[in-house]
């Protein structure tokens, strides 16, 4: 009888033994596999924040030329912010926007005072420039008309940040007024404009004087005050 | 060998199996607990914090795209964003005016771009004449 007790243990015990590392494989593959998923999650994840990223890249910035030095431009943005803008000579190209064309242009034409942007990989305030474009600044301003003076052709207008303007009426500026029924826009002339309008304004920023007050309108967006009155 | 010593051989593989089992399950069990739960309770908690937040800081306009200096490749884009419902829209640019009443808060407007710098105002007229504003400059450089 004893020996069969020994018998039983053994054979337990060695069939115990021979199968534990074939059950113990199969969780350290699904552990391995697991770890390996979440490896491929994470590579994944890195992959897109990387095109993300140099999606973000794709970004230009924009402002007033303020000083040219050798290899770098400083421009002032929309913001006030300095940027420092930095040209290697073999690989950053020049360009400038002449009527809706891209034309080739040199870095002699980029001086203080120029409206330019640059397009180029950004860190912080600094921009490695691939490309500078010059251009043309628009400034786009709404607020109210508060005058309408119609022996000089200008009206006032004052901002939502209570900054007054007087934009001058000139016969290229393009006047539309909101039809408050349709939400079309009519072409219009000066005497159909009044105080109190709400109106949105595209001007030509002045380069050597980024402060004026007084622009030559090329359009003005009427919004009639009744609209808000329905 | 006699019968008694093949049933204690039968025995001892049928023990050695149930052990094998055991620890099989065993280890399952641990993984399945340490693993899984702990992961999704995570990612749960923090959708529902940023839910919260997102709704703590909504503003009447809200653009979601473009961004602002974004370089396109084609003469147009559309503006996506969220406003009040009903709000009158006003998309600005130097070449083109847009305006559209919301129908829902979300709004979808397509704008025509010239070549270069395009500064574009969105403006949001709701309850008054005062309207919420945001100016984006996006930048369109045709493919050659």
């Amino acid at each position: 009888m004893r020996q069969y007790f020994i018998i039983i243990a053994v054979m337990g015990l060695i069939f115990a033994i021979a199968q534990l590392p074939a059950y113990s494989q199969s969780p350290t593959v699904a552990i391995s596999e697991s770890l390996d998923e979440e490896v491929q999650v994470l590579k994944d994840k890195v992959a897109e924040k990387v095109e993300e990223l140099k999606e973000q890249n794709k970004k230009a910035v924009s402002g007033i030329v303020q000083e040219v030095k050798e290899g770098t431009i400083t421009i002032l943005n929309a913001e006030n912010t300095k940027i420092e803008v930095e040209i290697d000579e073999t690989l950053t190209t020049f360009y400038e926007i002449v009527d809706s064309k891209v034309k080739a242009s040199s870095s002699e034409d980029i001086v203080k005072g120029t409206y330019i942007f640059v397009t180029g990989p950004e860190i912080g305030e600094t921009v490695s420039a691939n490309e500078v474009y010059k251009d043309t600044q628009f400034v786009i301003m709404s607020g109210k008309i508060t005058e309408v003076n119609e022996e000089d052709f200008t009206v006032k207008i004052v901002t939502i940040d209570k900054s007054n303007y007087d934009l001058d009426i000139e016969k290229n500026s393009k006047l539309k007024l909101l039809d408050i029924k349709t939400l079309e826009t009519d072409s219009i002339g000066f005497s159909k404009l009044k105080e109190g309008d709400s109106v949105h304004a595209v001007v030509k920023g002045d380069l050597k004087d980024p402060d004026k007050a007084r622009f030559a309108a090329i359009k003005l967006l009427i919004i009639p005050n009744e609209y808000f009155l329905q | 060998m006699n019968r008694e010593t093949i049933i204690a051989i039968g025995f001892g593989i049928g023990l050695g199996a149930l052990v094998g089992i055991v620890v099989l399950f065993q280890t399952n069990k641990a993984e399945e607990i340490k693993v899984i739960p702990i992961a999704r309770e995570s990612d749960q908690k923090k959708i529902v914090t940023d839910e919260s937040a997102t709704n703590s800081v909504k503003t009447n306009l809200t653009l979601e795209s473009p961004q602002n200096g974004a370089i396109i490749s084609k003469n147009s884009i559309e503006i996506v964003g969220s406003a009040q419902k009903s709000s009158l829209i006003v998309v600005q640019s130097p070449i083109d005016e847009i305006v559209e009443k919301t129908e829902d808060e979300a709004f979808k407007i397509k704008i025509p771009l010239a070549v270069g710098e395009n500064i574009i105002q969105i403006s949001a007229y709701s309850d008054s004449s005062a309207p919420q504003e945001q100016t984006l400059r996006v930048y369109y450089i045709p493919q050659e």
